[in-house]
C-alpha cells in the first residue's frame, strides 16, 4: 500500500463519519432559477414583507412580491424552496473590516494589517485579502456576506475594497475595488504629567501634523488637477479619485473636536464624499454632519462607554442617537477580536435595538445603508428586483443570537456553503462521543 | 520688628559655630556666653495653653523658662516682641531632608539575592538601613522648611518597601547639633523604589512580600542568632518599638497596610494623600494615626466645555472636598498630624492650613497636629514639640494669631537662633503725602495708578522756590505747576520719578524707614538734577474690611459612595419586597409563568405561583408582569475592580492575592451591575504557570474591599498553561525565564507540588514534636513560615480549588495527570478552548469548565476554538459556565449565554445556568447563590425580555435583596451628576476669576485588564497633585 493509498483509505473513512473538508468549496455560478416562498422578507429599505416571494435568476432578483397581493406561478422556476415563516435578509455588510488580512493575531507572518509609513493611500488592502481565511466561513455562516477589507496604521492607512466572502482568489472575491481610503485623525489633545500632575493639553505636533494632512492633501490635488508629466507618483495617483468623488474618504475619529477638525478639513479640502468612522461624539455634532452629508460608520455597539460619567450603556445606544438625528449610519466592528467578532455584527444591531433603533433600521444599517455609505448600493443592500441575489435566509431572527441559525445563504445568486472548519470541529468531535456513548 | 529681624542677622554669624566640639576650629573660637528673652509676647506653650504677656528665655540653644514675669538673666539679650506670637516650631514627620536621591535601577534581570553582604534577598527589603548615616546638611532645603515654621522632621529614604530608619533633626545649620534622634522611625510603603530586582511588580506582590517578611523576621528572631545571620532581618526585629510609618498615599493603600499591620500585630501610622475623607469608617476602623499632607488640588481650567467632559466626577468632587479633610477626619474621631510633604511650593503650606481651619478644623487641633502629636509620634515630646523649659529652642514668631487671615511667620528659631523669614507689616504707600523738595513743600494723597504705582499730584502756584526747580530741571515755569511724584515698591525699596507739568522728569530711588504710624520716604534722585527729596507717609484711615467670616460659606457636595460617577449618598438598603406574576428563570426547577418571587433579609424567602405572605410581614408588592426574573449573573473569570491583576516575575507567584487589591471605585462594576452581573471571581492573570489567590466577590457597589467579598468563600487560586505562561508571545527577548515550553510547566508543577509536600511535613513533625514537649521545657524550633508554600500546600490537602487558564488538549491532559499523582482535582479549567477535544477525560477527572462563547484565533493555540465548546462539554456531562475575561463582555453576560443555544443548540434554560448556577457551582457557591431558591442570597435580575434574548435589558439587579442598579434611577442620576458637576464647574469657575492657579482637565484612559495584562495601573491611587 503506497501513501496515497493510505490516504485515499484515510479521506473516504473521513469523509463517511464526517464531511470534513476545513475549507468549504467556493459555489459556482447560479444556474437555475430559484423561488423563496411565504418567507418573512426584510429588504433591507426598511420595508417588509411578511408574506413574501423571492425570485432570482443568474444571480438577479428577478421578483420580490407579496403573496397576499400578486398571484405567483411557481412552475416556472426551476427550484422552488418553501421557507414557510423563515425570515430573509439581504446579506449583511461589514464596514471597516479587517477580515483577510489576518489569520491568527499573535503570529507575525500571518499579519498584512499594517504597512509602514504614515501617508501610504497606494497601499491596496484587496490584494492582500486572503480569499482562503477560514475566519471567513465562520462569519458568513451569520449571514454577514460582503466587507470592506481595510487597512490600518499611519495617517493615510491605505485604500480599502469591498469584496464578497465566497471565492477562490481575491480577484474573484471584488465587488467594488479602492473603494476609499482611510484617514487617522491625529489626537487633538493628549494627557501628560507635568510636575507629577496629570494635564491635558493640545497635542504639540499636532498643528504640525494637521499641516502635513493638508499639504498632502493639497500636493496631490494639485497633482490630481496637473496634465501627466513625466513622473508617476504613486501615492498623489491613489488619491485623485477623493477630489472628482469616485473615492470616499474614510476619517477615523470618536472625539468631538476631531470630528470638528475633520469636518472642516472636508470643506477646505473640498473634499466630496465624507464617511466618519467611530464618531463617538457624532451626536454632538449631529448638525454639522448633516449639513455635510457625513455618514457614519459607528463605533463598535459592543464597546465600553469612553468616560466614567457616561451612559453605562453610550455605545449601545450610539445608534439611535443617531438615527434620531438623522444621520446616515451603518454597523461596524474594530477593536479588540474584530476578525473572529465580524460573526457578531448581526447582535450588534440586536443590541441598538435593545436600546431604541427601530428593528427595520438596524436590519437597514447592517444592508442598505452600509451598502450606499460603500457605493455598492446599485447592486446590493436590499431585496429588490433588479439587485444582486445576495441573500440569506434564517430560520429566526437574524438580529437574535438565539435565532439566528442560517439555513440557506446566497451571493449573486451562488448558493453558498455554510460549513466552516468549527462546524466540522464540531461534527467530528461530536462523532466520536456519540460513537463512544453507543458502544 | 526690624529691630528683631536685625538683631537675628547678628547672632546668626556666631552661634552656628558651637556643636562641633570635637573639630579644630580656624580662628578664634567663639563662645556661647549670651541668652536671649522674647518679652511681652503671646505664647502658646502648647496648643491649649496660651500665654498672654509672657517670655520666653533661650540659653545654649534650650529654653529654659517660658512664663509671665520670668526672671531675666542678666547676660540676656532683650527682645521686644509685643504684639508678636510665639508658637512652638512645626514637626513634620514625613521627610526626605538632605538624604541623597537614588538612581531607580529598574528592569533588570530577576536574581533570587539582592547582592550585598548578609541582607534581605530582596533589595526592597532595607530596615537595616539608617538615615542618620547618610545625611547631609542642605541649607537651601532646610530653609524652605523653616519659612513654613517647620524647625524639624523625620528623614527617611523614600525608597522601597521596607525602607529603614529616619532621623529626627532640627533644621539649623549644623548637623552635629541637629540631630535629635538617629532611629526616631520605622518607613514602609508598597513601592518597590530603586530596587534591580524584578519581583515585585504589582502592589499585591509587594503586601505579599512585606508578609513575608514578616514571617521570616520571627522565624529569625526564633532563631536566636543559632543560624544564618540576616541584618535586615535583625534590624526589622530591633526597631520594632519605633514609631512604624506606612506610605500609604491613598485610601485603599491604607486598608491594604492596616490588613498586614493587623496579621503581624504591627499598628503603623499611615501617611496618606488626602483623600481619607471618602472613608473614614474605614479610616476608624484601622485604629491608626495619619500623616495628611494638605496639598488641595488646584482647580482646572473649566473654560472649555468640551474638555471639562474629561475632568472625572471624582476630580471635581475632590477639589471642593480635599480643603475640608482635616475638618472631617477629625470630627469622625481620628488622630493625625499634617505634613508639608507632597506640596509642590511649600510656602502653600501656612495658606492651605489656614483654609483647613477655616473649613472647620479647630485651631488648637491645628497646632497639635504640627507640634505636640508629631513630637509624641517620634517619641521627642519632651524634648520638641512644646515651649516648656528645657525643651530645643525651635520656635516660631508670628504677627497675628497663626491661623488668622493674614498671619504671618516673622522669624523660626531653631537650637535658639533666629532665621529671617519676612517682615512684619507689608507696606502700602498708599496715604497722605507730605513731600519735601529744595524747599517745596507738597501735601497731597497719594492715589493708585498703573499697575502698583502710586501717584501723588498736586498743582502748586509758582513760587521762587519753584522756578529754582524748574530751573534746576531746564523748564520754565508758568503761572502754576503740576508736580507729580509717582512711586512703586521694588524689592521694598520706593523707586519711581518726579514730574514736572507731565513734561520734565528725574528718576528716584530711595530707602523707606518705618515711622510711628507711617512711612518716612528719603529719595535721592538719579541724574540731572540732583535732589534729595524727603516724604512722609500717613496712611489713610482703614475703611472697613469685608468681615470674611460672615459671607455664608456654601457648603460643599456631599461624599459618595463609591467616590467616582454614579455613587450614592448612601449605600441601598436590603428590601422586603415581592414581584408578581414575573416569568421566573429559577434554573433549579425550570421556568415558572406568571410567578412570585418574595425576598426578605437578603434571602430568597418564597417563590412560586400565587405565593401568600404572611400577614404581619410590611412586604412591598410588586407587578412584574411581563417581566422576566433570572438569578444574578456570577462570571468566574473577571479582571474588573483590581488595582493589579499579575504578580508575573516568578514561574510561581502563588503568595499573592487579588483579595488584597480589590479596588470598589471601578466604574466597570456598576456597568456591569447594568448588564446583570452580581458576582464575580477576580482572577490573577496568566503569566505565570502558578498564579496568584482569586478574590470572590459582589458587586455590591459603593461597598470598600473587604464589603465586596463573599462571606466565608472558598479560597481559589489561578494556574496558568500555554503560550502566556511560556512567554510566546512577549517578545524575543522573553527567553531566559523557566519554563518556556509545555515541558517545563508541567516539571514547575511537579517541583513546587513536591516542595509544598515537603513543607507540610516538616511543619506535621515539629506540630508532633510540640505535643510532646513536656511542660517547662523548650519547645522545638519551628520551620520558616513560608506563604507561597504554605498556599499549594492548601491544593493539595483540598482547601483551595484551582481555576486554570488552558487552551490545547496536551496541556489539558497533562495538568490532570499532574493533579491525579498527587491526589486531588482540578477544579476548573477556564478559557479551556479545547476542552470539546477532551471532554470525555475531563469528566472521568471531575473537572468543570469556564469558557468564552465564541473567542478564538487570536493566538496560535486558540485555532482550534470552536463555539460548539460549552455545547460538546455539556452533553458529556460536565459543568460548563461561560465567562468574559473582559470589562465590557461581563455587562452582557446574558448574551454570551444565548450563544450557547445557536452554537450547539443547549435549550435556553441550561445556558442560562451557565452564566447562574454553574458558575456558582463551579465556584463551591451554589449552596447559596446561582438559582431561585427558598433560602438563597436574594442576587437576580428583572429582565424586560427572556434574559437570554439580545433584546434583554436589566432593568433591576439585586444583590442580598438590595437593589444595586435600577435602570429608571440611572437615568436620573446622569442627570443629578451633570447638575453637581455644572455646580462644581461654576465654583472653580469663580476660583478661577479669584486668581487660584488652574490645570488643565485631561481625557482619563481607561484601564481594563484581561488575563494578559502586565502593568501596574494606578487605580485607587490619586496621582499626586
Amino acid at each position: 500500500m503506497n501513501i496515497r493509498k493510505i490516504f485515499l483509505a484515510f479521506a473516504l473513512l473521513a469523509s463517511i463519519c464526517v464531511e470534513a473538508q476545513h475549507r468549504p468549496t467556493p459555489a459556482s455560478a447560479q444556474s437555475n432559477s430559484i423561488i423563496l416562498t411565504n418567507c418573512y422578507a426584510h429588504l433591507g429599505n426598511g420595508k417588509v414583507i411578511e408574506n413574501a416571494y423571492i425570485a432570482f435568476e443568474n444571480g438577479v432578483l428577478t421578483l420580490v412580491a407579496d403573496a397576499t397581493v400578486s398571484r405567483i406561478d411557481v412552475t416556472k422556476y426551476d427550484k422552488v424552496i418553501p421557507i414557510e415563516g423563515q425570515h430573509v435578509y439581504p446579506g449583511f455588510i461589514a464596514p471597516n473590516s479587517s477580515l483577510g488580512l489576518v489569520e491568527i493575531d499573535a503570529i507575525r507572518a500571518q499579519n498584512d494589517l499594517y504597512e509602514v509609513g504614515t501617508f501610504k493611500p497606494s497601499v491596496r488592502s484587496v490584494i492582500a485579502y486572503n480569499a482562503d481565511s477560514e475566519i471567513i466561513p465562520t462569519v458568513r455562516s451569520n449571514g454577514v456576506l460582503l466587507g470592506q477589507i481595510t487597512p490600518r496604521g499611519g495617517i493615510i492607512s491605505g485604500s480599502s475594497s469591498v469584496m464578497q466572502f465566497d471565492a477562490w482568489n481575491w480577484e474573484d472575491a471584488v465587488v467594488r475595488a479602492d473603494d476609499g481610503l482611510h484617514l487617522n485623525w491625529p489626537q487633538v489633545i493628549h494627557r501628560h504629567y507635568d510636575k507629577g500632575r496629570i494635564l491635558v493639553s493640545k497635542v504639540k505636533s499636532y498643528d504640525q501634523q494637521k499641516r502635513e494632512i493638508e499639504l498632502f492633501f493639497s500636493d496631490a490635488k494639485a497633482y490630481a488637477k496637473a496634465p501627466k508629466g513625466d513622473l508617476t507618483e504613486l501615492r498623489f495617483e491613489a488619491m485623485a479619485g477623493l477630489f472628482d468623488g469616485t473615492k470616499t474618504l474614510y476619517v477615523h475619529a470618536d472625539e468631538l473636536k476631531s470630528i470638528h477638525e475633520a469636518i472642516q478639513f472636508k470643506r477646505d479640502m473640498g473634499i466630496v464624499k465624507v464617511v466618519l468612522v467611530g464618531g463617538y461624539d457624532a451626536p454632538l455634532a449631529a448638525s454639522i454632519l448633516k449639513e455635510e452629508n457625513v455618514s457614519v460608520l459607528l463605533r463598535r455597539v459592543h464597546d465600553l462607554a469612553s468616560l466614567d460619567e457616561d451612559d453605562p450603556h453610550a455605545s449601545f445606544a450610539l445608534a439611535k442617537k443617531l438615527y434620531d438625528a438623522g444621520i446616515l449610519f451603518a454597523f461596524q466592528n474594530e477593536g479588540d477580536m474584530e476578525r473572529m467578532g465580524t460573526r457578531n455584527l448581526p447582535f450588534m444591531a440586536g443590541t441598538a435595538v435593545a436600546h431604541g433603533l427601530p428593528y427595520e433600521e438596524a436590519v437597514k444599517a447592517l444592508t442598505s445603508n452600509a451598502a450606499s455609505i460603500l457605493g455598492i448600493d446599485k447592486k446590493y443592500g436590499t431585496l429588490e428586483v433588479g439587485k444582486s441575489a445576495t441573500l440569506f435566509v434564517s430560520y429566526g431572527d437574524a438580529l437574535n443570537m438565539t435565532t439566528n441559525q442560517l439555513r440557506l445563504a446566497y451571493i449573486d445568486g451562488r448558493s453558498i456553503d455554510l460549513n466552516n472548519m468549527q462546524t466540522e470541529m464540531y461534527l467530528l468531535y461530536k462523532n466520536k462521543y456519540d460513537k463512544e456513548r453507543s458502544k | 520688628m526690624r529691630k528683631l529681624f536685625i538683631l537675628g542677622l547678628v547672632i546668626a554669624t556666631h552661634v552656628h559655630l558651637f556643636a562641633q566640639e570635637t573639630f579644630p576650629f580656624n580662628g578664634v573660637r567663639p563662645k556661647d556666653v549670651t541668652s536671649y528673652a522674647l518679652v511681652n509676647a503671646t505664647v502658646y506653650s502648647t496648643p491649649e495653653n496660651k500665654l498672654e504677656g509672657a517670655t520666653v528665655v533661650i540659653e545654649k540653644g534650650k529654653i529654659i523658662a517660658v512664663g509671665k514675669g520670668v526672671a531675666i538673666p542678666s547676660n540676656c539679650v532683650r527682645i521686644d516682641a509685643t504684639g508678636k506670637f510665639i508658637y512652638a516650631g512645626f514637626i513634620d514627620v514625613f521627610s526626605s531632608y538632605g538624604i541623597p536621591k537614588k538612581q531607580n535601577q529598574n528592569h533588570g534581570e530577576e536574581s533570587e539575592d539582592s547582592g550585598k553582604g548578609p541582607l534581605n534577598w530582596n533589595a526592597a527589603i532595607h530596615p537595616e538601613y539608617n538615615a542618620s548615616l547618610e545625611i547631609q546638611h542642605n541649607e537651601e532645603e532646610a530653609e524652605s522648611y523653616r519659612n513654613t515654621g517647620i524647625t524639624a522632621v523625620c528623614t527617611h529614604k523614600a525608597d522601597g518597601i521596607a525602607r529603614g530608619n529616619g532621623a529626627l533633626v532640627s533644621l539649623g545649620s549644623e548637623i552635629h547639633a541637629d540631630i535629635i534622634s538617629t532611629e526616631a522611625a520605622s518607613y514602609f510603603s508598597f513601592n518597590k523604589g530603586s530596587s534591580p530586582q524584578q519581583y515585585p511588580s504589582s502592589i499585591m506582590g509587594s503586601i505579599a512580600l512585606l508578609r513575608q517578611t514578616y514571617c521570616d523576621a520571627n522565624w529569625y528572631a526564633n532563631l536566636k542568632g543559632s543560624g544564618e545571620t540576616n541584618l535586615s532581618l535583625r534590624a526589622l526585629n530591633a526597631n520594632s518599638n519605633h514609631a512604624q510609618i506606612f506610605e500609604a498615599n491613598d485610601k485603599w493603600n491604607i486598608l491594604r497596610a492596616d490588613a498586614v499591620g493587623d496579621e503581624f500585630g504591627v499598628q503603623y501610622i499611615f501617611k496618606t494623600n488626602g483623600n481619607e475623607y471618602q472613608r473614614l469608617e474605614e479610616m476608624k476602623g484601622t485604629k491608626g494615626k495619619f500623616i495628611v499632607p494638605v496639598n488641595f488640588p488646584l482647580a482646572f481650567d473649566v473654560s472649555d466645555p468640551a474638555s471639562n467632559r474629561y475632568i472625572s466626577t471624582a476630580e471635581l468632587k475632590h477639589w471642593e472636598l480635599a480643603p475640608y479633610n482635616l475638618a472631617y477626619m477629625h470630627k469622625a474621631g481620628l488622630e493625625f498630624c499634617i505634613t508639608s510633604s507632597d506640596l509642590e511650593d511649600k510656602s502653600q503650606f501656612l495658606e492651605n492650613l489656614k483654609i483647613a481651619v477655616e473649613n472647620g478644623l479647630p485651631a488648637d487641633i491645628a497646632l497639635a497636629a504640627l507640634t505636640t502629636r508629631p513630637a509624641q509620634y517620634l517619641n521627642a515630646q519632651q524634648r520638641v514639640g512644646s515651649i516648656l523649659a528645657g525643651y530645643d529652642a525651635n520656635l516660631i514668631i508670628t504677627n497675628k494669631e497663626l491661623f488668622s487671615s493674614d498671619s504671618k511667620i516673622l522669624e523660626t528659631w531653631v537650637n535658639g537662633k533666629p532665621y529671617f523669614v519676612s517682615s512684619s507689616e507689608s507696606i502700602s504707600l498708599e496715604g497722605t503725602y507730605k513731600i519735601q523738595v529744595v524747599g517745596i513743600e507738597i501735601q497731597a494723597e497719594g492715589k493708585k495708578g498703573k499697575g502698583e504705582e502710586v501717584v501723588v499730584a498736586s498743582k502748586l502756584k509758582t513760587t521762587d522756590a519753584l522756578k529754582k526747580l524748574h530751573e534746576s530741571f531746564g523748564s520754565v515755569a508758568k503761572d502754576s505747576t503740576l508736580i507729580q511724584l509717582k512711586l512703586q515698591l521694588k524689592d521694598g525699596f520706593p523707586v519711581g520719578e518726579l514730574t514736572l507739568d507731565s513734561a520734565s522728569f528725574v528718576r528716584v530711588s530711595g530707602n523707606i524707614h518705618p515711622k510711628e504710624k507711617g512711612l518716612l520716604l528719603d529719595l535721592t534722585s538719579f541724574g540731572k538734577p540732583a535732589l534729595n527729596i524727603a516724604v512722609v507717609v500717613t496712611p489713610l484711615p482703614k475703611k472697613e474690611e469685608e468681615k470674611k467670616g460672615e459671607k455664608t460659606k456654601t457648603l460643599p457636595g456631599e461624599i459618595i459612595y463609591p467616590f467616582t460617577a454614579y455613587g450614592k449618598t448612601s449605600l441601598p438598603k436590603k428590601e422586603n419586597v415581592v414581584f408578581r406574576n414575573a416569568t421566573l428563570w429559577t434554573c433549579e426547577n425550570g421556568t415558572i409563568q406568571e410567578g412570585d418571587l418574595w425576598v426578605k433579609d437578603g434571602k430568597i424567602a418564597g417563590i412560586g405561583v400565587d405565593i401568600s405572605i404572611p400577614k404581619e410581614e410590611v412586604v412591598q408588592e410588586v407587578d412584574a408582569k411581563g417581566k422576566h426574573i433570572s438569578p444574578g449573573i456570577i462570571d468566574e473569570h473577571s479582571h474588573i475592580a483590581l488595582s493589579s491583576v499579575n504578580e508575573g516575575t516568578q514561574a510561581s507567584s502563588a503568595e499573592v492575592e487579588e483579595g488584597s487589591v480589590i479596588y470598589p471605585e471601578d466604574i466597570d462594576i456598576y456597568r456591569q451591575l447594568s448588564g446583570g452581573t452580581t458576582a464575580s471571581q477576580l482572577l490573577h492573570g496568566s503569566a505565570n504557570p502558578i498564579g496568584g489567590q482569586s478574590a470572590l466577590v459582589k458587586l455590591r457597589w459603593g461597598a470598600n474591599a473587604e464589603g465586596m467579598k463573599i462571606e466565608n468563600a472558598p479560597g481559589f487560586i489561578k494556574f496558568a498553561l500555554g503560550e502566556n505562561v511560556k512567554q510566546s508571545n512577549w517578545g524575543d527577548h522573553s527567553v531566559t525565564r523557566f519554563p518556556q515550553t509545555r515541558m517545563g510547566v508541567e516539571q514547575v508543577y511537579y517541583d513546587h507540588f513536591y516542595r509544598a509536600l515537603e513543607y507540610g511535613k516538616a511543619w506535621d513533625t515539629y506540630n508532633a514534636a510540640c505535643k510532646k514537649v513536656k511542660k517547662g521545657l523548650p519547645m522545638p524550633l519551628a520551620p520558616r513560615r513560608d506563604l507561597e508554600l504554605e498556599t499549594i500546600l492548601e491544593i493539595l490537602r483540598k482547601e483551595r480549588f484551582i481555576s486554570c487558564h488552558s487552551y490545547v488538549q496536551s496541556e489539558i491532559n497533562m495538568l490532570m495527570h499532574v493533579a491525579d499523582s498527587f491526589n486531588f482535582k482540578i477544579n476548573t479549567f477556564t478559557h479551556i478552548l479545547e476542552g470539546y477535544k477532551v471532554a470525555d477525560k475531563m469528566k472521568a477527572h471531575g473537572a468543570g469548565a469556564s469558557t468564552f462563547s465564541d473567542w478564538w484565533a487570536y493566538k496560535a493555540e486558540v485555532k482550534d476554538a470552536i463555539p460548539y465548546n460549552a455545547a460538546i462539554m455539556y452533553e458529556q456531562g460536565i459543568v460548563v459556565a461561560i465567562n468574559s475575561d473582559d470589562a465590557e463582555m461581563g455587562a452582557r453576560l446574558n448574551q454570551e449565554a444565548g450563544k450557547i443555544v445557536k452554537y450547539g443548540g443547549v435549550p435556553a434554560e441550561e445556558a442560562l445556568k451557565m452564566v447562574t448556577l454553574n458558575p456558582a457551582k463551579l465556584l463551591h457557591l451554589d449552596n447559596r447563590m446561582g438559582s431561585l431558591k427558598v433560602g438563597k442570597d436574594a442576587d437576580f435580575v428583572i429582565w424586560n425580555n427572556e434574559p437570554l434574548s439580545i433584546y434583554a435589558r436589566a432593568e433591576k439587579t439585586y444583590i442580598d435583596g438590595t437593589c444595586y442598579f435600577n435602570l429608571e434611577e440611572d437615568e436620573k442620576a446622569r442627570e443629578a451628576f451633570a447638575a453637581e458637576r455644572e455646580r462644581i464647574i461654576q465654583k472653580m469657575e469663580a476660583a478661577k476669576n479669584g486668581g487660584a492657579s488652574t490645570r488643565k482637565p485631561q481625557p482619563k484612559t481607561p484601564h481594563h485588564f484581561h488575563c494578559d495584562s502586565m502593568d501596574e495601573t494606578s487605580k485607587g491611587i490619586f496621582i499626586k497633585e
